[in-house]
Order: C-alpha cells, then structure tokens, then sequence
C-alpha cells in the first residue's frame, strides 16, 4: 500500500512537474478525443436527418367524390391491418377545403372556391398513409391498387414521391454503409496519433527512467507512475472535452433546428445528455487503455539497464 | 569486498574492453583505478554494478557472486552498492530531499526512517537548508554531494565513484575528494574511477592501473604512471 500510495505520488508529481510536455500530450489526445466526439455527433445528426426525412415522406391517396365516411373507415381498417403502415390519417372534405383556403390564402387561386356555394364542396376524403420504412410503400402502392378498391381510390402521388422515396432510401444506405469505414479510419488514426504521442512522451523521459533503474529501483516502481500519468492525461482530456462540447453544441443547437426546420428537431444536447457514459465515459476507459498499454511498451526499452 | 578474476569484455566482437583482469579490493579500502580514455574504467564499473555483462570470468561483491545475477535481483545488487557518475545523473524533475530519499523510498523505508536518515545525509554532504532546491538550482560541486547522499543512504559496504570530478572545477574536485576521504574513514570502501593524475597523487592510496583493457600496475601507495 505504502509503495501503491508513493507511486501515485510520483506520477501527479511527474505530471504537474513536466507542465509543458503533459501539456502537449494532453493537447495530442484532445484532438484524438474531439475527433471522434464529432465523429459521433456527426453520425447522430444523420441518423436524426434521415430518419426526418423518412417521417416526412408519406402517401397521400385521394378517395372519389361519393365515397361515404362508412366507406372509407373500412377501407382504413383494411389498411391498418397491413404490417407495414405506421398511420393512417384520414382528411375529410371538410378538412381538405380549410386546408386549401388557409395555403391560398392570399392566392387568386383561392377564388376558384367562390364559383361552389357554403353547403357545396369540391374536395374528397384524402388518406395520408406513412409507412414504418422507405421501403414498404411500394408494398402498400400496390395494395391500394387492387381492384376492389378502384370504385374507392380516384388516384395518389406515389408516383411523384417514388422518385424522391428511392433517392432517399439510396442516400440512406449509401451513408450508412461509408460512414462505417470513415469512422473506422478516424479511430485507426487516433490510436496511431495517441500511440507515437506516448512514445515521444516516454523518450523524453529516458534518461530518468535510466537513472531510476541504476538507483535501483525495480522494473514495476519505475514503470508504474509512468502508466498511472498516461490515464491522468486520458482522464484530463476528457474533462477537457467534457467542458468544451456541452457549451458548443448549446451554443450551435438553435442553428441546427433552424437549418433542419421543418424536419425532426435535432437535439444534439439532449443526445449526449442522454448517451454521456457510452460517449464519455466508454472513450475515456478506450483512451486510458490505449495510453497504458503505449506506455508499457514505450518503457520497456529504457528498463534495460 | 571486490573480488574480479580473469574477467574479459569484448565489444560488437572486436573492441577488447578488457583482458583477463584479476583484482582484489579488501574492505575499507579506498582504491583509485586510473587510465587514459579508453582503458577498460568505466566498462570495469558498468560490470560491477550489472548495467554490462561481461564476455567471461568472475565478479564477486560481498561474497555474492554477480555473473549469473538475475535481471530481477539486479535493483537489489545497486541498493548495495553506492555509485556515483561524472554527469551526477540526479532526477532533474525532484528536489534535493526528493532524490535523496527516492533511494530509500525503492526499498519502502517507511515516511519517517526516509525523513531522518535523509537529513542526515544532507548534513553529511554539507547541504543543509538546499533541501528544496532542484538540480539546475546547484552548482555542479552541490549536484555531486547530493549524488553521493543518495548514494550513501543504504549504508553500502562499497562506494564506487566513476569519473566523479570529470565536470568539476579544481574547488570543487577537491571537496569532493575530501568527502570521499572521510566516507572511507567511516568504513566503507571507495573505489575510485578516474584519469585525474592530481587527484590520484595527492591521495596516497593503492593505485590500480588500466591500460588496454589489462592491470599494468597495482601499487599500495602508488602515483599516476601513465
């Protein structure tokens, strides 16, 4: 315990007497660290952004004029039972003209209404029909096409969308099969930059390493205030990390659901709140891992005297 | 408390360090081994305290034969034997106090046998009140008192200076000496390393002579030859 207890001593006093180089190796390992924290920023704000867009992205069938409400709630009941719908909203005629006159509202367009008196209207049931995936409409395209629905379905813009669903759906997959290697390629980089910073660390620090082992000092005494420093720069840059991002991402979140209006709000902040031991706390024990094993081999060489 | 029988080190195959030396230092002796650069001196050191290990022969330190010595008994090997270097090599990163007492603190002396001894030995070397300052804040004179403080704080038997004065001036060489002097006087044998003919004359001690790697004289009270 003694000897536990003065090799700690050692190590914070090697890290706070040997400002300047803990300094640098702190800064090596923040840039590391960052990296991979934007990695994952980045790789939230896509999945957010996608799955925004997919929400967004739905069916809009248009009943005939005649269709009866009895009509229609069988027709949604038969609908909801597929697997692949998420929701079914039903927009009644009467919905459909208010929603008309308020995006007409200052519109010659809006004058076409006035040739209909108050009790007529043209508009018909719409259903609006989101599915669980980009995927599973051509599935319900081709449900609502069946021919026992032709007295029922005058028409629907899933020609239109289909082009933008494939898109989507292809940018989709395109990212999330990549954004693998390119996070792959980050961390390998990371451990490399972390690795040779230790190692430039050590070397610095040979000749003392030297001069401990001809005082007599065994192997593990030497070695182990080194390794003990290594995790105090992994624990210092996290909290440097940890000070700096939860500022940044408030400071950069009002920009974000600003840029992203319209679509699911992007909530970066609430993001790391919620996932701060896998973000923090899993990289900090990766990081001090990486740092005592780089340690442990950096020193080794210089034990041999 | 030396014994050295037919020992032999040869470097990278060609450069013979030393031939066949056979060499016995008896307790409480002070011994100066001397020879130009080159002659075997410090390869001679770096044997005793296991930094090298030698091609063939014998060396024995208070009865323990160290040739086959164990990499893991090695630190126990330097808390036995004192050594001090011409470039001091002190921990520039610790106090005065703090070097001292590392030597004591890789044995696990407890916090207040470190204390007491430790002071001692600065008031031994002549260091009292620098307890707090670091290396670069000593003159060289000051930085080798506190290497032989830290050397002596096991209570070694033997005490090996290699090339102790090589950074000093005349002053401070001869302070240095003097504290060599009155280690010995207080038992414990001093070899000293060294190519300083003044030094070595003025001590009047046995004089071991290097050259080429092979003793060419041993003389109870001898003078630089070379």
């Amino acid at each position: 315990m003694l000897s536990f207890l003065r090799v700690l001593k050692f190590a914070v006093q090697g890290f706070f007497r040997n400002f300047w180089l803990s300094l640098v190796t702190i800064t090596m390992m923040l840039m590391a660290v960052i990296s991979v924290t934007l990695l994952v920023s980045m790789n939230y704000i896509k999945e957010a952004t996608i799955s925004g867009v997919e929400n967004k992205v739905d069916i809009l069938v248009e009943l005939k004029p005649k269709v009866t409400q009895e009509q229609v709630d069988t027709f949604v009941i038969d609908l909801e039972r597929l697997s692949e719908i998420k929701d079914v909203k039903v927009i009644t005629p009467e919905e459909n003209k208010e929603l008309f006159r308020q995006y007409n509202l200052n519109s010659k367009v809006k004058e076409a209404l006035d040739i209909y008196g108050e009790d007529e209207n043209p508009f018909s049931y719409f259903l609006a029909i989101k599915a669980y995936n980009l995927e599973q409409y051509p599935k319900i395209l081709e449900f609502v096409g069946q021919d026992k629905y032709l007295t029922l379905v005058e028409g629907s813009n899933a020609n239109t969308h289909q082009d933008f669903i494939d898109k989507i759906n292809n940018i989709s997959n395109f990212v999330n099969r990549y954004s693998w290697y390119l996070a792959g390629i980050f961390v390998l980089i990371s451990i490399v930059v972390i690795f040779n910073t230790i190692r430039i660390s050590i070397y610095t620090r040979r000749e003392e390493i030297m001069i401990m082992k001809l005082v007599g000092a065994g192997n593990w005494f030497v070695r182990m205030p080194f390794i003990i420093e290594s995790v105090l720069y992994a624990l210092a840059a996290m909290l440097i990390v940890i000070l700096v991002i939860y500022p940044l991402v408030n400071f950069v979140q009002p920009g974000l659901n600003n840029y992203f209006q319209g679509l699911q709000v992007i909530d970066l902040l609430g993001y790391f709140r919620k996932n701060f031991v896998e973000i923090f706390v899993y990289q900090f024990i990766v990081l001090a891992i990486l740092n005592i094993v780089s340690t442990t081999l950096a020193v080794r060489k210089y034990l041999k005297v | 408390m030396i014994k050295i029988i037919n020992l032999s080190k040869t470097y990278n195959k060609t450069i013979k360090a030393l031939t066949d030396v056979n060499l016995h230092i008896k307790p409480g002796e002070f011994v100066s081994i001397v020879g130009q650069s080159g002659s075997g001196k410090s390869t001679m050191v770096k044997l005793i305290i296991a930094e090298e290990r030698p091609d063939s022969g014998k060396i024995i330190v208070g009865g323990w034969d160290i040739i086959g010595i164990k990499n893991r008994e090695i630190p126990t090997l330097r808390r036995q034997v004192g050594v001090i270097f011409q470039d001091f090599k002190l921990l520039l990163k610790k106090t005065v106090f703090e070097n001292i007492a590392f030597a004591m603190e890789v044995c696990g002396f407890s916090s207040k046998e470190i204390d007491k001894t430790v002071r001692q030995m600065i008031a031994l070397v002549g260091l009292k009140g620098k307890e707090d300052r670091y290396p670069h804040q000593l003159s060289g004179g000051e930085q080798q008192r506190v290497a032989i403080a830290r050397s002596l704080v096991h209570k070694p038997k033997l005490l090996i200076a290699d090339e102790p004065t090589g950074n000093l001036d005349s002053i401070n060489t001869r302070e240095i000496i003097d504290l060599l002097k009155k280690i010995n006087s207080m038992g414990t044998t001093v070899v000293l390393v060294t190519h300083n003919k003044d030094v070595v004359n003025s001590l009047k001690s046995r004089v071991i002579t290097l050259d080429n790697g092979q003793i060419i004289s041993d003389q109870a009270e001898g003078r630089y030859l070379l």
